[in-house]
């Protein structure tokens, strides 16, 4: 074929993806028409055009799931408390501190035409920050003095608060499970003080969530905990939902304090709240206490907690 | 484009300021691309938190009334982008002066219509399935420019917005973008035997001497002719 018939297809066949997202002018969109109604093969691209849209749209759409959507509204709601707090000159927070230092790069960065990259400093501060929280707890819930790193304060209100955000680091980022075997998890008991059974948790579809091992997390103080980690599977074919049990002597540990709502669950009372993205779930049987951090949204949390107190 | 994304429904809503609330609104979508770029829904939810939380620092830098998804989107780009672009090669590789250029004309309509409508329709799920695979393959830069527009429908202008390049560059990601899943689903259906062909290779491109396109001049002429 000759180089002059091939060039306006050509011509047109570039503009032809611009056509079908209505970016074109009213000029250029009549000379596109023009050729598409003479032309076989730019007609064809135009409609493999449109079908791959399609394709497109159907490969991409999704739903945040509803756990996800949790996490990002228990993020979005820490952040402002965070910022209400910097705003009132609250130095309490050392979270808050963090960010506003973040916050001053991010700024800067911005109004001089440049996205802030302060993903980097986010990320690996995260992981430091939940090791930091969970020293801290373990200090605190030993009622023991805690030698502080230079310059950091210790924040001496909500000690239980701190012992349930080392709960979550712990669910968050687990330490590997020391025993398997439901039977050997019970020999904790001679480290925890308290018996230490492994609840069945009953999932949809009649099966059991899968156990996947239990350990021993030493609190300052002499105190220790068993910490059982169980794997729920999500029905049709979902991921899989993480929660964590932690068990402990209620009588010398109390956690569970005024920031976590009571509920009641059948006859079983459940205090139930959320941190860093997750829910907490705290419950009490015959002197043992049961601290659960879970991917679930509080609700499944606290009937799932209930089985510990029906003694299943 | 349309901001008529629902409103979230939860019950958190009294704890969360409007600001917050409006950006949750774009959650789904937010995500559906965050799953596309990282391929992994625990990246993804990272992917989506983080730029939820820069957007809430830098609150102040969004005017309102301005569109608040492109703003988010170009975080979520940006954050992305930052996080696992390994250097510019890939940018150099495929935008440099040396890039084949894609030629068109590649192959017959009814070889494209095939494509787009095979007649067993039970081929369909072959070809969505290669569409998800080659839209993974593609260069991010092109992924991100095909999924912005075909996906989010943002013009073009936002895109070029977003992405922090001139609407020439989001142009021609586009086009090569889409050029290189045609290709590869084109390539596909070869292998499937849907189609009959040469193979395209970004080296070799085929074009079907028996399909004479019109002469677009002729063509006017004609018209005008007639009229």
């Amino acid at each position: 074929m000759s180089a002059e018939t091939q060039q306006p297809c050509k011509e047109v066949s570039l503009l032809l993806g611009a056509h079908l997202d209505g970016q074109l002018d009213a000029v250029r969109t009549l000379e596109v028409e023009d050729h598409i109604g003479a032309c076989e093969v730019c007609r064809e691209r135009l409609a493999l055009d449109r079908a791959l849209r399609g394709s497109l749209k159907k490969a991409v759409k999704t739903t945040a799931p509803e756990d996800v959507r949790a996490r990002m509204l228990a993020a979005m709601v820490g952040e402002s408390a965070r910022q209400s707090a910097r705003e009132s000159g609250s130095e309490l927070e050392t979270d808050a501190q963090r960010d506003s230092a973040l916050d001053a790069t991010a700024g800067r960065a911005s109004s001089a035409g440049r996205r802030p990259s302060m993903l980097r400093h986010w990320r690996t501060m995260l992981p430091l920050a939940s090791a930091a929280a969970l020293v801290m707890a373990w200090g605190a819930a030993g009622k023991q003095p805690v030698a502080q790193g230079s310059g950091d304060t210790m924040v001496p209100a909500g000690l239980s608060d701190d012992l349930l955000r080392g709960f979550v680091a712990q669910h968050k980022h687990p330490l590997p499970p020391e025993q398997q075997d439901p039977k050997q998890v019970r020999q904790f008991e001679q480290y925890v003080g308290v018996p230490v059974h492994v609840p069945n948790f009953p999932q949809k579809g009649g099966q059991n969530a899968r156990f996947v091992g239990g350990r021993i997390l030493p609190m300052q103080g002499g105190e220790r905990a068993a910490m059982l980690q169980y794997e729920l599977q999500q029905g049709n074919g979902g991921g899989v939902q993480r929660v964590t049990v932690f068990v402990y002597d209620a009588s010398k540990v109390q956690i569970g304090g005024a920031h976590l709502a009571p509920r009641a669950v059948g006859t079983s009372e459940v205090r139930t709240g959320r941190a860093d993205g997750y829910s907490i779930a705290v419950t009490q049987h015959a002197g043992v206490g049961y601290a659960m951090a879970s991917d679930m949204d509080p609700e499944s949390s606290a009937s799932l907690m209930a089985v510990v107190d029906r003694g299943e | 484009m349309s901001l008529s994304s629902s409103p979230p429904a939860t019950v958190k809503k009294k704890e969360i300021d409007g600001f917050a609330e409006d950006a949750v609104g774009h959650l789904d979508a937010l995500y559906a691309v965050a799953c596309k770029l990282t391929r992994n829904p625990s990246e993804a939810e990272d992917l989506v938190q983080d730029t939820l939380l820069k957007a809430m620092r830098a609150r102040e830098q969004f005017h309102a009334g301005t569109n608040l998804k492109a703003w988010l989107f170009r975080i979520l780009t940006n954050t992305f982008i930052n996080k696992y672009r390994r250097g510019g090669l890939e940018r150099s590789v495929l935008e440099g002066p040396d890039a084949d250029p894609l030629v068109d004309g590649w192959v017959s309509a009814s070889t494209m219509r095939h494509l787009r409508d095979p007649e067993a329709t039970a081929l369909q799920p072959i070809v969505e399935g290669e569409v998800q695979r080659a839209l993974d393959a593609l260069p991010t830069d092109f992924k991100i420019a095909v999924i912005l527009c075909d996906v989010e429908e943002f013009s073009y202008e936002e895109i070029a917005q977003i992405m922090g390049c001139p609407i020439g560059t989001v142009m021609s990601r586009l086009h090569r973008g889409r050029k290189l899943l045609q290709r590869s689903l084109y390539n596909h259906a070869l292998a499937l035997g849907i189609v009959k062909g040469e193979p395209m290779s970004e080296a070799r491109e085929v074009v079907k001497k028996d399909e004479v396109p019109a002469d677009l001049a002729a063509f006017r002429a004609k018209k005008r002719g007639a009229a």
